[in-house]
């Protein structure tokens, strides 16, 4: 990041274990002058930022948080590589104070490769009211580098760690190179490497840290993890999420729809006054920016209140213990725990919930929680299962019994997901050689999140890239579904045409060509396939919305929709192919085209067999 | 004061020991020992989750969750007096 006026002066890196607040120090340290980006080459996030000094800016990154530097994985490999490289002023070890005598391993590992460092004991709050006391000066002498308590939210504390880097980095503060700590460098076995540093790092916690805690279990976690309470939280919090998402969303969407049809008729209004050609004219705005307007309407409401409710979750320390609770039942299936938060965080959206897979370390069960994360059905694809669902399983009214009806089945239709994902994965890890079992995971504390600062940031790097990625897809599709909609061969569109020939195969799978046409026209964005669907009914040469549930029900029954009809398309929303923008990332992660076409093929073959199955069924009995 | 040795799986909820081996397997004994278990800590189970196969521990500050599978791979001893020993 550049910025305009000031001197660019020093390159700090912030580097620690995971869960010891170095973000927060981050945050704190830049305000929202930052930036979340990939390492180059890699799939590892980096956020690097500026801030301003006494006239001077100087800029910092967040390395990714880790247990050693010893390059098992790419987060460590990333950290080493840029610890390695040399290439800053002033290292900053963030360190949490209640559990120094572990964080002093990681300390050790950098300090063996360079002491241009910092030690920021984070936490320091927390540590004194567990009467944990640790001796900053004898620290400082037996590390070699100044060390500092603080508490990442105080300012003052904050000012001080920045005076002590900014000394190091200018050499106004000394540090010095230990030989004990040097000595670590003749050791080449990384087995000996790992238990010199531990024991190293007991023999200076013994003369530093004087630890009088008296672990407890705290009252969230017993609540969250006893055997009813921890039930009825969990469904509390699952409930909530995907509650105030889908009932949040409604108004913001109706809003954003209504500006979007006022805007672009006020663009049109504009283009033909200018002589545009009306085809073109009537191109751009009910094909592409329709196209667009629909996507962003759908996308945007459900996005801006799921992320931002998700990152609360994690930054609170909720989301571990749901990977925790969880986890037993995804180990009977080869995988683990950590995925009940990746296949949660598909519920928001499949992209997302792709890249959320780095927190898993196997590689296996990184790659089975990857291919299976779309049969987990997105906000882009929940309203159509909502609206399907109240439309012909409902009675298409609002009575008590048939919205309950309604409900049973979409929560039906979600259980049913899960279940297919755990049977996928067990019959991918009964097939594969790399199986592991080996789930350990560090819960951190409870901590009250900066909720302002955590929507903002997840907005910029969570909610704007998703909607972003999104709208570049459907730009250009929405070209392509108004030409296919308008072009006519014998009078006939190049829709109609490809919706008959689609006709025979979409029977065999208890639906018609239609609703096959408008899965495929999905493939850009999962927003898109009821638009393109009633579209096709009214053959309409744009997208067109519906104006209510009732409108939509006779439209679909008019056209032969069935109950039948309805629950295969429904099938067909959770068990399909994933939409292009998840394929992009699940390329990305795994480098793998193998992998993609298996996250392709394997959710659709999965749709056409169930649907198969309930259409022969209603065949024969009904 | 006698020291009965035992799996860490084994280990009663609250109850505090005192690791004696880590796992055999290198990238699995690697990790646990970043996580802080390495010999002479002493470790306490605290709670077990929803589902059964894991239970969370204190060790060095921290909680960290560890399946069964993992747990019964490393090696404590319990001093009867409710002591640790290094």
């Amino acid at each position: 990041m550049k910025s305009k006026e000031y001197f660019q002066q020093y390159k700090f890196a912030l580097s620690g274990n995971p869960n010891v607040g170095k973000s927060t120090v981050f945050n704190m340290i830049t305000g929202l002058n930052q930036h979340t980006g990939n390492w180059i080459g890699k799939t590892v996030e980096i956020t690097d930022g500026y801030f301003k000094y006494k006239g001077s800016e100087h800029s910092i990154v967040d390395l990714p948080g880790t247990y050693s530097l010893c390059a098992e994985s790419e987060e460590e490999a990333v950290a080493a590589e840029y610890i390695d490289s040399g290439d800053y002023d002033c290292i900053i070890i963030v360190a949490d104070s209640s559990s120094l005598k572990r964080n002093l391993q990681f300390t050790l590992q950098v300090l063996r490769k360079t002491s241009k460092a910092v030690l920021c004991l984070n936490m320091s709050d927390i540590a004194k009211k567990n009467d944990i006391r640790i001796d900053t000066d004898e620290l400082t002498l037996r590390l070699g580098i100044p060390v500092v308590s603080v508490t990442a939210r105080n300012k003052a504390d904050i000012k001080r760690l920045v005076d002590l880097a900014i000394g190091v980095a200018d050499g106004s503060r000394k540090t010095f190179s230990v030989n004990d700590i040097k000595a670590l460098n003749d050791i080449e076995n990384t087995e000996d490497f790992v238990k010199a540093v531990s024991v190293l790092s007991k023999e200076i916690s013994q003369y530093c840290i004087e630890d009088n805690s008296c672990s407890k279990v705290s009252l969230a976690d017993k609540l969250l993890t006893g055997k009813v309470s921890g039930s009825l939280s969990m469904a509390l919090i699952l409930f909530l999420l995907f509650w105030l998402t889908a009932y949040g969303a409604n108004y913001p969407g109706a809003l954003l729809s209504n500006l979007f049809s006022f805007l672009i008729d006020k663009f049109e209004s504009i283009l033909l006054s200018i002589q545009c050609p009306y085809v073109l004219v009537d191109l751009i705005c009910n094909g592409m920016l329709t196209t667009g307007a629909w996507v962003v309407s759908v996308m945007l409401p459900p996005a801006a209140i799921f992320f931002p409710l998700f990152a609360v979750l994690e930054n609170w320390g909720i989301l571990p213990r749901i990977a925790f609770n969880f986890d037993g039942i995804f180990s009977g299936c080869g995988v683990s725990g950590k995925m009940s938060l990746t296949m949660l965080m598909g519920f928001g959206c499949n992209s997302c919930g792709v890249m959320g897979c780095r927190i898993i370390s196997s590689p296996f069960e990184r790659k089975a929680a990857i291919i299976t994360n779309s049969f987990i059905p997105c906000n882009g694809r929940l309203p159509m299962l909502l609206t399907l669902s109240t439309v012909f399983f409902s009675s298409g009214n609002n009575s008590l019994t048939g919205s309950f009806i309604a409900a049973l089945l979409l929560l039906g239709l979600l259980v049913l997901s899960v279940l297919i994902t755990l049977l996928v994965c067990k019959i991918m890890s009964g097939i594969s050689k790399n199986r592991s079992d080996n789930f350990v995971m560090e819960m951190p504390c409870f901590k009250k999140p900066d909720i302002f600062k955590t929507i903002a940031i997840t907005f910029k790097d969570k909610v704007f890239a998703v909607l972003l990625r999104a709208v570049a897809v459907a730009l250009p599709a929405g070209v392509v579904i108004w030409l296919i909609a308008n072009i006519r061969i014998s009078d006939v569109t190049l829709l109609r045409y490809i919706t008959d020939f689609l006709e025979p195969a979409g029977n065999v799978f208890g639906v018609d060509g239609v609703i096959l046409n408008s899965y495929i026209f999905g493939l850009p964005a999962n927003e898109i396939v009821t638009p393109v669907m009633v579209m096709s009914y009214t053959e309409a040469s744009s997208l067109i919305d519906y104006s209510g549930v009732g409108e939509l029900g006779v439209l679909l029954r008019s056209n032969g929709w069935n109950q039948i009809t309805a629950l295969c398309t429904m099938i067909l929303c959770l068990f399909h192919f994933p939409c292009s923008t998840t394929l992009i990332s699940i390329y990305k992660e795994t480098r793998s085209k193998f992998v993609t076409l298996l996250s392709f093929v394997i959710p659709l073959i999965t749709g056409l067999i169930l649907c198969g199955i309930i259409n022969l069924i209603s065949r024969i009995f009904f | 004061m006698g020291c009965m040795r035992m799996y860490l799986n084994e280990v009663n909820l609250g109850q505090s020991v005192c690791i004696v081996k880590n796992s055999d397997e290198f990238y699995l004994s690697k990790r646990l020992i970043e996580l802080g278990f390495y010999s002479g800590i002493r470790v306490k189970p605290l709670f077990s989750s929803l589902v059964k196969g894991s239970r969370a521990y204190d060790v060095c500050g921290t909680v960290v969750a560890l399946r069964d599978k993992v747990a019964e791979k490393i090696e404590v001893s319990l001093v009867s007096d409710g002591e640790y020993e290094e």
